[in-house]
């Protein structure tokens, strides 16, 4: 018996010393542009376009604070919360910024999001 | 004749309660954990979906401070990334998922570098990974 209560015992140590509670995360799903557009759809929608800067944020070319972009979601989201939403990433804005949009975003209940990249 | 008498310890309740701590640790052994490189600051989106569970055919590409993209454990090149892509794309097919864990200072040409590969195989959706909270 003794030699399985060593590997139990041995067993028990490694869990013990190796557990650790995952970190809870959350996803943003972002559609990336396809080539080109179905020419017949593209006077269907007028999209709402975001642009992220490095440092800064932009609502339709209005440069906007993060508090101010939640607030036009929620509107945005009680009028059509299916409607396109364009998000423009500036090539040297940082990921969290990035983020940031998209949480405020989906915290709002707009889902069909696109992501740009723009140099 | 005097009887010896040779007293035991009963060890099995012991027993009993070592075989309830591993069978806890084995149900609750994280295999994903592997998937991620716990060195890299997400940013926060504690308002979006939560990840209740992680598919298993899923690519995790992480997207370093520093621009470097790694899968798994090991840092790959853009090349070396959009093999694996392709791979994963011929073996699952066109709808398997994408999840980004890129580091919240990475620049968004390092992001967009990675996406560019899974959209050049025709991997549109996207998902972006953020953090609700961190566990201590």
């Amino acid at each position: 018996m003794t030699p399985m209560i060593d590997v139990v015992f041995q067993m028990l140590i490694y869990f013990v010393l190796t557990f650790e509670i995952p970190d809870k995360m959350s996803q943003m799903q972002v559609w990336r542009p396809a080539g080109e557009a179905p020419k017949e759809n593209q006077k269907e929608f007028d999209p709402t376009t975001i642009t992220v800067y490095d440092g800064y944020f932009a609502y339709n070319d209005t440069r906007v604070t993060l508090p101010t972009l939640e607030r036009t979601f929620n509107r945005l989201a009680d009028l059509n919360p299916t409607q396109p939403m364009i998000v423009v990433a500036t090539a040297d804005s940082k990921h969290r910024s990035l983020v940031e949009v998209l949480n405020l975003l989906n915290k709002a209940g707009l889902e069909n999001v696109s992501l740009l990249s723009s140099n | 004749m005097k009887q010896r008498h040779i007293e035991s310890v009963n060890l099995t309740p012991m027993i009993d309660i070592v075989f309830q701590m591993i069978i806890f640790f084995v149900f609750t052994l994280d295999l994903e954990r592997e998937k991620f490189d716990r060195d890299i600051t997400i940013p926060e989106a504690r308002d979006a979906r939560e990840i209740k569970e992680f598919e298993p055919a899923t690519i995790y590409p992480q997207v370093l401070a520093n621009g470097d993209i790694k899968v798994g454990t090991a840092v790959v090149n853009p090349a070396q990334f959009q093999e694996l892509v392709r791979g994963a794309v011929r073996r699952y097919g066109r709808d398997i998922p994408v999840m980004i864990y890129g580091a919240a200072e990475a620049e968004h040409r390092d992001i967009r570098r990675v996406m560019d590969i899974c959209s050049s195989e025709q991997l549109y959706k996207i998902n972006i990974i953020g953090l609700i909270e961190k566990s201590q």
